[in-house]
């Protein structure tokens, strides 16, 4: 030990005992130091040890291999080329027990991911810790309460977590209530505490829409979100001709009931003298008046063809009305507008879309008989010949669009071909493809080469149709994508949805959230986005945005590896390898390694495929994985995924190039223009570097003729030196600069007496206002003083500094005594509140000081 | 990764912790003492930053202001005279996870401990170190301190203190690798706050000279400061201490000092006219000595328990036949 070294700790031991060279010893040195501390902050001495923090992962050697180094090296070769291996060591546990290594720390069951989602609730969609997150903070609580209620709101979501991981979806303000009950149950000890807990918990659940529901991560719930999505959308679009509708209705009615009204006993002479009463007796003549109202009315107003026409479009209107009386209605509605088959949806589509020009033809014909304005002669054959073509753009945005919903793996092959052609169309089909089995779908599948399945690619595929929306992407990014959805649903035009489930139908390997979102991660299953709405050009109407990393072939992220005493920190990729272990008929293609058996002929893996790096002949890949305990292990992969990796690697650097990312033509014309810019900066360089020399030397030639003419002059002399130089050097200050707490003092006093002044005049309304005792609490320093006169009358706040609680709880002569005491006189006693106080005066008097 | 961040994650167990959670026994400081306020602030602190009391250590040596740790519900560790500091030290070397703060009287750092002082200084392991300066020796019962004003009668020194007193900041700033140079007053409870928590945030050895009122012992000592705001020097800056506009207008005398500036810091503080508030230095570039000397080994429970039974070894006895 250097002997500084050893002074340091010296001086660093509580103990100050010399410090031994052993380092058993040491270790004791150190633990008795430890334990002269506390128990409890040696238990959490202990809890450091155990892991330090969860996503420490660590490599470990396990027992030293029997074979010899190039025995090893040739059998994880002949595995990765033949996916045949020699004996396993027996201390790597198998693959299925195992977990990319990037994917270790997600594995936190306290973790809070975007699901479980709330849909109809404010949002069409929200997830509950976004939801859990608003409460926290706009709340009726203040202080300590609201500190207290936001770690309590992140109990009862634990507990929602826990009712909804039953069922896959359920009604939302049911299990806030149900949470929050078991929530308030549990922690019954302290009732008076949990009153105004209880109270909010309750508002917040009577401000939850009861339609409102709560979904976990399931596949069937990837049509909950886009129905969801479609109420919305649709309901917010039809909302806007409600209130003309109900005027047609209202003023249809009318017409109609007046109508109706007019037979023969109302326009009789007597009923007309009566509704006139004495008024007209002299002037008119009932009998005539009765004639000619009772025959024109009734035929003028309500002939039998206009009754049936209004009678006909009230039907479809009110229709309309009980459809779009409340989302639930509407919801109904839509339900009825939902496919499997190709044949059904277009079916659907065709009656919905008959449906909706009888819509628009009513309101067009109530809006002319509103104002008396129809004319058979001329209307009848104009509404005879209503289509589709006569409806205005956000008319036709008013179509309820079809939902088809499909599943990859089942969908049937004739089927495939009719999803193309309604993609192609321009029909407002909706397409939900929801996608389980990544690389399985094809059916061409094949053990040698395993192309990735049909699903994997119809979204890229269906790019190039040009005028479909597509949206593909993995269920775990709903949330985030939820702009992108209801784009979707907007778009005039087909739509294709394209999701990834996570696989849950195989209840195998990580959390199904988890494998959805690595389904992208790993470009298996990139997500991306394509709107022809936006404009025809792919950087228009094309978006890897969401994408994650992506700007990058493979996205990458830390993790931290402790390596013996060592912990670093260390860069890994994911790639498409790491996401196919999470799925049970590739595990044969994979072989963990522990740490005896590495050796430098491992690549990692997105190394290997990279067309750019130099492999030997002898390389195996590997991608790294993490065991439960976090043991890091180096699987090797077989030569078969590394092609699948490379496929994907290349759909993936096709799309990037579509979105305009590290785009190949791109980037030959930049590099031409780069070499033609930089030819035209070297010749301006020369240019400027030659006229630069010449003006040097015109200087030079300039300065040398003037000196040779001052010396010629005779004139440098002594004074000529030092006239010149002074003009050039900085001038010396004749001053110190002055201290700046002079200057900021001296600056502002006009405005500094102005404020006095003001001051002045605060503190005299002050004084004229308080009657009543009172404390500048934060003033207070927390002394006790006052607390000793009375603690009943003073009380402490939540940053423990006094204030009046009570005036009544004492005597005016306490207040005074307590204001004398305080030792900031920040106490000011007012008026006294019993006039009848012996010795009222003399307190009143001393009173004035404080006040 | 993964659309999920990982730090997203929901601490079940965590707790809210209120004042009322930092409080320990109830204080015996005699009515009115200046240690009061100290207090609150010190829990008002470990409030606004939750920290976990189990994670939270308060040091102290001997005598009133040393009391300290019994009034906080934290893991505390009452001293000896003079002896804090070093065993903050063992406890911030050891323990680098724990919020270590020292609470020393003036007699307690700046005589008998000065040499652990001065140390300490020098070592710049990372704590808030408060010196509660009352100018005396009030635990046993009014002897003259080194921080007492020249003058001061005592019992100790009958005819008034002969020397002039020692300057705490100044002395502190002239230690090497000194990182964090603070004065405040008790009875301005913003202020104390405020210094207090940038003390907390900086890393490295937070010292702080805060002038406390001894009601008992010396009533009057501060009463030129208390009774006239003009005799406060203020010291802002948006790197230091900042005040309300409020306070403003009763301490009038502000003026803006870089604390990353050091012969201005000398030059606050040594003024005798007046008495400088707020973060005179600062240096967040000082390294650390529980960092430079962190152990490459971490002391596993295996490891402990080895060490044990090798020294147990040592009285064991052979079993003979
Ligand atoms: C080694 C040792 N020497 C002397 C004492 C006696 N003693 C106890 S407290 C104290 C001084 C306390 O003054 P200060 O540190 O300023 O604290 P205050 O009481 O003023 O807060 C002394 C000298 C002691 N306890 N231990
Ligand atoms: S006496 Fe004054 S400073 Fe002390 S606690 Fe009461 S109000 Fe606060
Ligand atoms: S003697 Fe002074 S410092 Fe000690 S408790 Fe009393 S007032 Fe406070
Ligand atoms: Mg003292």
């Amino acid at each position: 030990m250097k002997n500084e070294e050893k002074k340091g700790r010296e001086n660093a031991a509580v103990s100050g005992s010399e410090a031994e060279s052993s380092d058993l010893l040491a270790a004791l040195d150190q633990f008795s130091q430890n334990s002269a501390i506390t128990n409890a902050a040696d238990d959490s001495g202990e809890m450091q040890e155990k892991g330090e923090s969860p996503y420490v992962l660590k490599i470990e050697d396990a027992q030293t291999s029997t074979a010899s180094s190039e025995e090893i090296k040739y059998n994880h070769l002949k595995f990765h080329l033949t996916g045949q291996a020699e004996k396993e060591t027996s201390t790597v546990p198998s693959i299925d027990k195992m977990l990319p290594a990037l994917s270790y720390p997600f594995l936190n069951s306290n973790l809070r991911y975007d699901f479980p989602v709330i849909i109809k609730n404010t949002n069409w969609i929200n997830s509950l810790k976004d939801f859990i997150d608003l409460q926290a903070n706009e709340n009726s609580l203040t202080g300590d309460e609201k500190g207290h209620f936001q770690r309590t709101l992140l109990k009862l979501e634990k507990i929602i977590k826990e009712l909804i991981a039953k069922k896959s979806i359920a009604d939302f303000r049911e299990i806030w209530k149900n949470a929050a009950k078991i929530l308030l149950d549990s922690q019954n000890s302290k009732p008076q505490n949990n009153d105004n807990v209880k109270s909010v918990l309750n508002d917040i659940s009577e401000s939850i829409d009861p339609a409102s529901k709560i979904l976990s991560f399931a596949s069937e719930n990837a049509s909950q979100v886009i129905q969801a999505s479609r109420l919305h959308s649709w309901y917010k679009q039809m909302s806007k001709h409600v209130s003309e509708i109900e005027d047609l209705v209202l003023k249809l009615s009318h017409i109609k009931e007046a109508g109706l009204s007019s037979s023969s006993d109302q326009y009789s002479a007597e009923a007309l003298h009566e509704t006139m009463g004495k008024t007209g007796e002299e002037e008119v003549d009932f009998d005539s008046l009765s004639e000619i109202v009772g025959k024109s009315l009734k035929q003028d107003i309500l002939p039998e063809s206009r009754l049936k026409r209004i009678e006909s479009v009230l039907n479809t209107l009110n229709n309309w009305l009980k459809i779009l009386s409340s989302s639930e209605n509407s919801e109904k509605y839509l339900a009825k507008l939902e496919a499997d088959t190709v044949q059904k949806a277009l079916s659907l589509y065709k009656k919905e879309k008959d449906e909706l020009i009888n819509l628009f033809k009513a309101i067009r014909i109530a809006r002319l008989e509103k104002e008396h304005r129809y004319d058979e002669s001329k209307h009848d054959p104009f509404f005879a010949g209503f289509s589709a073509l006569y409806l205005a753009e956000d008319e036709w945005a008013c179509l309820p669009p079809v939902l088809l919903f499909f599943n990859a793996s089942k969908i049937k092959g004739g089927d495939k071909a009719d999803l193309i052609d309604i993609l192609s169309s321009n029909m407002p089909v909706k397409v939900v493809l929801i996608v389980d089995d990544l690389y399985n779908s094809s059916t061409v599948y094949d053990e040698s080469s395993y192309a990735p399945g049909w699903s994997a690619v119809l979204g890229k595929m269906v790019l190039s149709l040009n005028n479909c929306f597509v949206l593909q992407f993995p269920l775990s990014h709903a949330v985030q994508l939820q702009d992108e959805i209801s784009n979707g649903i907007l778009f005039h035009g087909p739509t294709l949805y394209s999701v990834y489930d996570g696989y849950t139908s195989v209840k195998t390997g990580i959390d199904p959230y988890l494998k959805s979102a690595s389904a992208s991660e790993s470009r298996a299953f990139p997500l991306f986005s394509f709107n022809p709405a936006n404009g025809q050009t792919w950087a228009d109407a094309f978006s890897l945005e969401k994408s994650s990393q992506n700007e990058a072939i493979w996205p990458s992220g830390k993790i931290l590896l402790k390596d013996g005493d060592k912990t670093n920190e260390q860069l890994l990729h994911f790639s498409l390898a790491d996401f196919l272990t999470g799925i049970d008929r590739y595990h044969a293609h994979f072989l963990p390694v522990g740490r005896s058996e590495w050796h430098d002929e491992m690549v990692n893996i997105t190394d290997y495929i990279d067309p750019d790096f130099k492999n030997s002949s002898t390389s195996v890949p590997y991608i790294a994985m993490a065991d439960e305990k976090g043991t890091l292990y180096r699987v090797v992969v077989s030569k078969t995924l590394c092609n699948l990796c490379l496929n994907a690697r290349n759909l993936w650097r096709n799309l990037q190039e579509l979105g305009g990312i590290n785009n190949s033509f791109v980037t030959k014309k930049v590099a031409e223009e780069q070499k033609i810019l930089t030819q035209k900066m070297e010749t301006e360089l020369e240019k400027i570097k030659t006229n630069h020399n010449a003006d040097m030397q015109r200087t030079i030639e300039d300065l040398t003729n003037e000196i040779i003419a001052n010396i010629a002059g005779g004139l440098l002399s002594d004074e000529m030196i030092s006239l010149t130089s002074a003009s050039s050097a900085p001038a010396i200050p004749k001053e110190k600069p002055s201290k700046k707490t002079e200057s900021t003092n001296s600056e502002p006093k006009a405005a500094e007496e102005k404020e006095k002044q003001a001051v002045a005049e605060e503190d005299d309304e002050e004084e004229m206002a308080f009657n009543d005792p009172y404390i500048d609490t934060p003033l207070c320093t927390s002394c006790n003083d006052c607390m000793n006169v009375n603690s009943q009358m003073f009380g402490y706040d939540e940053n423990r500094q006094a204030f009046v609680k009570d005036p009544k709880a004492g005597t005016f002569k306490e207040l005074v005594t307590a204001a004398e005491k305080c030792p900031v006189k920040i106490i000011h006693p007012g008026k006294p509140l019993n006039p009848n106080e012996p010795g009222l005066d003399e307190l009143v008097k001393i009173a004035e000081k404080y006040n | 990764m993964f659309g999920v961040s990982i730090n997203n994650i929901i601490d079940i167990d965590q707790k809210y912790y209120s004042m009322e959670d930092y409080q320990g026994d109830v204080p015996r400081w005699c009515p009115g003492c200046g240690d009061n306020g100290i207090l609150t602030a010190a829990q008002r602190l470990c409030r606004e930053e939750q920290l976990p009391p189990e994670k939270t250590v308060f040091v102290s040596g001997i005598g009133c202001s040393s009391r300290f740790p019994h009034y906080m519900n934290t893991y505390g560790f009452h001293g000896l005279h003079g002896r804090a500091l070093p065993i903050a030290e063992g406890v911030k070397i050891r323990r680098p996870d724990l919020h270590v703060f020292v609470n020393m009287g003036d007699g307690d750092c700046c005589s008998i401990g000065t040499a652990h002082w001065i140390h300490a200084i020098r070592f710049n392991m990372n704590m808030v170190v408060m010196m509660h300066d009352n100018g005396i020796y009030g635990l046993t019962k009014k002897q003259a301190s080194p921080t007492s004003p020249k003058g001061t009668k005592s019992n100790t020194s009958p005819k008034g203190s002969y020397l002039d007193a020692l300057n705490p900041t100044a002395t502190t700033l002239g230690v090497q690798n000194v990182s964090f140079v603070a004065q405040a007053v008790e009875w301005i409870p913003e202020l104390l706050y405020e210094i207090i928590r940038q003390a907390y945030k900086h890393k490295g050895f937070s010292f702080i000279r805060i002038m406390q009122r001894c009601p008992h012992y010396t009533p009057a000592m501060f009463d030129p400061l208390m009774s006239n705001p003009e005799n406060l020097v203020m010291v802002t800056h948006e790197n230091g201490m900042q005040m309300s506009d409020a306070l403003k207008k009763v301490y009038k005398n502000v003026v803006t000092h870089d604390p990353s500036d050091m012969s201005q810091a000398n030059y606050y503080a040594n003024m005798t006219d007046k008495m400088p508030v707020g973060i005179l230095y600062k240096n967040e570039n000082v390294p650390c000595y529980e960092e430079l000397r962190k152990p490459e080994r971490t002391v596993t429970a295996k490891l402990k328990q080895e060490a044990l039974e090798k020294e147990f070894d040592k009285f064991g006895i052979m079993p003979t036949e």
